[in-house]
Parts: structure tokens; sequence; C-alpha cells
């Protein structure tokens, strides 16, 4: 990503909207920001003491609204540290550097019904679909998982605005969610959408595929990122240099440590953008993006979320 | 040159051999004359075990018939198709309008290699092109036809062969 198209923008707001959640408010520092399609993320940049994060977050905010964007970040204490800095680190006036909005959860408009899973934070991209959703007067259920002692951001408002449209399942009530039945007997061209866990989109996506549901009707969005693996050596053949990957560092941020810049997206293993060539060593490969004879030939790897198997992988850049 | 440009767009559908989907509970097989045998073939192996079957044959892709047949088709059906490419076609965006998805549309191969050309020009639909160039029914104008199929039209995008030297027609060749 080059640095020419991130956006400069301010912190004019954080609220903690759950136990484990707050939720910040961006400005630009100057100018207007653009409207985005709904399901869009930005690429947050932090500059960390000991490292630089860039984590993507969904953009909740309406649509419409150019003055301003919100996200939220839900602490992940196992991870790697992004959500960590975002928690305990930005207070109110700092500025941050965000990418331009990309989009790869967009609603699939053609749908005659929307059905949309959340699990915790993973409202978030719903929120931006909700106020289209309302403008058009399109169908919709929203059915939303969480545990009220981490996560259920905004359950009460959701719950008040759209009645019976909406249905929480807080597990720390006991509440559950029968995932089958909220599937069964929809009418045709109804599109489903799941936001949260793997173990979530697992679920929906296996139901699915049990009661003969096109597979091109469920969507899904991970809210992933990558994971944190054991430290190794990468050496860039045409430039002739050698970096080292640390454990809770991504091969992508090692490069773009090095001001080498590869082109992504998502950095979620997802879109496809950061693709590169591998010439040496066997790559551990952890993204949805490959297909497996792709995987299988180890010619390439999408350094945003794989990383080496080995000690060692030689990239031809 | 322009046309052998045009001819080597890759937008002409190919038609691999249909499957009965095993997970469907209804499953509806539409041909436009007689079902080709080949359907008849696959209406036979269709065993649901809890779904339903049924077939019909329906001329006429706007046919009110096939709408209500289509009305009602469930989220987990599948919608078998035979007949001119035209017709596979015009049925299946129907079948999209409503809300059908790609997976749940199966055409078979076209019964005849018969084409469908949209001329550019005048922007008629000529039927029944086996060759090209071919005048255009509308305009008149001696039409190249192109491998570029609009899934929209059933019809394969067309242009006046001779204009840029109406002297130089091209010789008249088949089309698959
Ligand atoms: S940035 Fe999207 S796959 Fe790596």
């Amino acid at each position: 990503m080059s640095t020419i198209d991130q956006i400069d923008v301010k912190v004019v707001a954080i609220e903690q909207v759950a136990p484990m959640i707050k939720a910040f408010t961006l400005e630009p520092l100057k100018g207007e920001l653009t409207p985005f399609s709904a399901g869009a993320h930005v690429v947050v940049e932090m500059d960390g003491s000991e490292q630089r994060y860039r984590n993507a977050y969904s953009l909740m905010s309406d649509p419409n609204d150019n003055r301003q964007y919100q996200i939220a970040v839900r602490l992940q204490e196992t991870s790697r540290g992004g959500s960590i800095y975002m928690h305990d680190q930005v207070a109110l006036g700092d500025e941050l550097k965000i990418s331009p909005p990309a989009n790869l959860f967009a609603p699939a408009w053609r749908a005659k019904k929307h059905i949309l899973f959340a699990g915790g934070v993973g409202i978030t991209p719903f929120l931006s679909y909700l106020p289209l959703f309302k403008q058009r007067e399109v169908e919709f259920e929203l059915h939303y998982l969480f545990r009220s002692h981490q996560t259920g951001a905004y359950s009460a408002e959701l719950a008040a605005e759209f009645g019976d449209q909406c249905c929480c399942y807080d597990a720390d009530q006991g509440k559950r969610c029968d995932i089958a039945e909220v599937m069964s007997g929809q009418p045709l061209g109804t599109h489903f959408y799941i936001c949260g866990p793997e173990s979530l989109i697992e679920a929906v996506r296996a139901t699915a595929e049990e009661m003969g549901i096109p597979a091109s009707a469920i969507h899904w969005e991970e809210f992933a990122g990558a994971k944190p693996g054991l430290p190794f050596k990468v050496e860039l053949s045409r430039q002739g240099i050698e970096l080292d990957v640390a454990a809770d560092s991504s091969l992508l941020e090692a490069l773009e440590g090095a001001e080498v810049d590869i082109p992504n997206l998502c950095r979620a293993g997802v879109c496809g953008q950061c693709v590169c060539n591998v010439t040496e060593g066997e790559v551990e490969h952890r993204d949805s993006y490959l297909s497996d004879t792709e995987k299988q030939s180890g010619q390439v790897i999408m350094p945003c979320v794989s990383r080496a198997a080995g000690g060692r992988l030689v990239l031809d850049i | 040159m322009q046309t052998e440009q045009l001819n080597g767009v890759a937008s002409k559908p190919a038609y691999g051999p249909v499957e009965l989907n095993p997970k469907s509970s209804f499953h509806l097989f539409v041909a436009e004359q007689l079902l080709p045998k080949a359907m008849e073939c696959l209406y036979d192996a269709c065993q649901p075990n809890e779904g339903r079957k049924e077939k019909a044959v329906v001329e006429d892709a706007s046919d009110p018939e096939l709408r209500n047949l289509l009305a009602t088709f469930p989220l987990n059906g599948t919608l078998y198709l035979a007949g001119t490419e035209p017709f596979l076609w015009r049925v299946a965006s129907h079948a999209r309008a409503l809300g059908l998805c790609p997976e749940q549309i199966r055409l078979m191969a076209p019964v005849t290699r018969e084409r469908h050309l949209f001329c550019c020009h005048c922007h008629t639909i000529t039927e029944g092109v086996t060759y090209s160039p071919y005048a255009c029914s509308g305009c008149g104008a001696m039409l190249e036809v192109t491998d570029h199929f609009s899934r929209l039209h059933g019809a394969y995008f067309s242009f006046q062969a001779n204009a840029e030297d109406s002297a130089d027609m091209p010789e008249q060749r088949e089309v698959n």
C-alpha cells in the first residue's frame, strides 16, 4: 500500500460499547472522507513502540456520512497486539493513518431477502448494511450472537430499532441460536451473511450444505487477520536482502518494515492482492484465497497471513 | 484484424455434462420442445428421497406457466433446462431475476447450433443463423458473426462485415 493513499484522521470519540469492545470515531484532518459502500473496511496503521501494526476494521457508520467513520475494536488478548494498542494506547485527539475504504463484503443486492448472522464484534459490517436496508425497504433478519460479559455492542439499540427483525442470543444468559431453524423454510432468493468467528462461519456453511442451499448464496467475512507463529528468515532474491520475521509479526508486516511495498486490501488472506512468488522453502498456507493446487505447488504465498513452514523462505522479490 | 480479435472473445458458453443435485428438494426439468433423450434420462435417474420432481415443455421462455412454476420454487431447488441456446439463456435470466443462484440453473448443451444474432447497428435479433456473414433481418446489413455472447439477450454480437471497404466481403463460413 503506498502511503500517498492513506488518509490522516483524528480520534474524536472513544466509547466502551461492550466490556471488551471500544468504538472509535474518526474525522479527517482535512477535507472530507469519501462515502463508502456497505460492508467496506479500512486498514488502520498503528505505530507501536516496537513495531507497526496494520489491522483491517469494518466501517460501521452510515455509508453516506462523509464527515466521520466509525470502527469498533474487540480486545484480543492473545493476538499480536494491534487491538491491545487500540485499547490501551489510543486516546482522544490522537492522529492515526487509515487506508481508503475497500470492500470485500458488500450485500448481494439482487437478493430477495437478507439474513445476517453476527457473532460478537462481527456486528460491525452489518451496522453499515442496516441504514441501506431500511432506505431500500429490503427484507432482512439480523441474528446477533454474543456474550454480554464480553461483547454484544448495540444489542439493545438494535432490538429497539428493528423489533422482530433483530434476534439477540446472549450465550451468557444461556440463549442459543438454532441456525438450522433460522435457515429452513426461507424463500427463493434469500442470501445469508456471516461475520464472526470461524466456528460460526463453519456452522452456517455446513447447515447450508446439508440443506442444499446454493453455496453462492452464502457470504462471509472472518475477522481473523494474521495469527502469530514461529519466527523465520526470508530472503528477497532480487533485492539481495534477508529479513527476520518475528513470531508475532506477519511476513507482510516484515516486508513493509523493510520498505518493500506489497499491494494488499484485506490483510486476512481473502482478497488475493498480496500474492508473492516463492522460489525456495516450504510454506505454511493460512489463507483462503489460493486453490489447493496452488497451495500444493509451493510456488506462491499470501504474506498477509501465511508463514514459512521451516526456518527460511526465499521470495522472488 | 478486428474480426479475429472479436472472434477471440471467449464469452461463448461452454456446456459440460449436467448432473443432478442430490441435495435439492425440488427438481424442475424444462424443455423447449419435447424433452430430449438426455433430459429424459436425467429425469428418470432423478429419485429424490424426500423432494419432488416435475417436467414441463414450454415453448416460450416468457410463458406465464413457467413463471408460475418458478414462483413457488424453493431455495434449494434445481432447474434443468434443454432447448435452443437463446431459450436456455432467456429462461435462465428470468430465473435469476426471481432469485435463483447460478448453480441452481443447469443447462444442457443446446439442441441445435443455430444462433441468434444481435445487430449492433439496428439492435434487431436475427434468428436461426448458421453461417457468417449473415443478412440482418432488421436493417439488411451483412453481419459478421462473433463468438461474443450476451447471456442477457441470448444472442451473439454482430456487426457489418464489410464496414471499412464495401467491396471487401469476407467469404462465407459456417459457425458452430
Ligand atoms: S492482503 Fe488480501 S490476501 Fe493478503
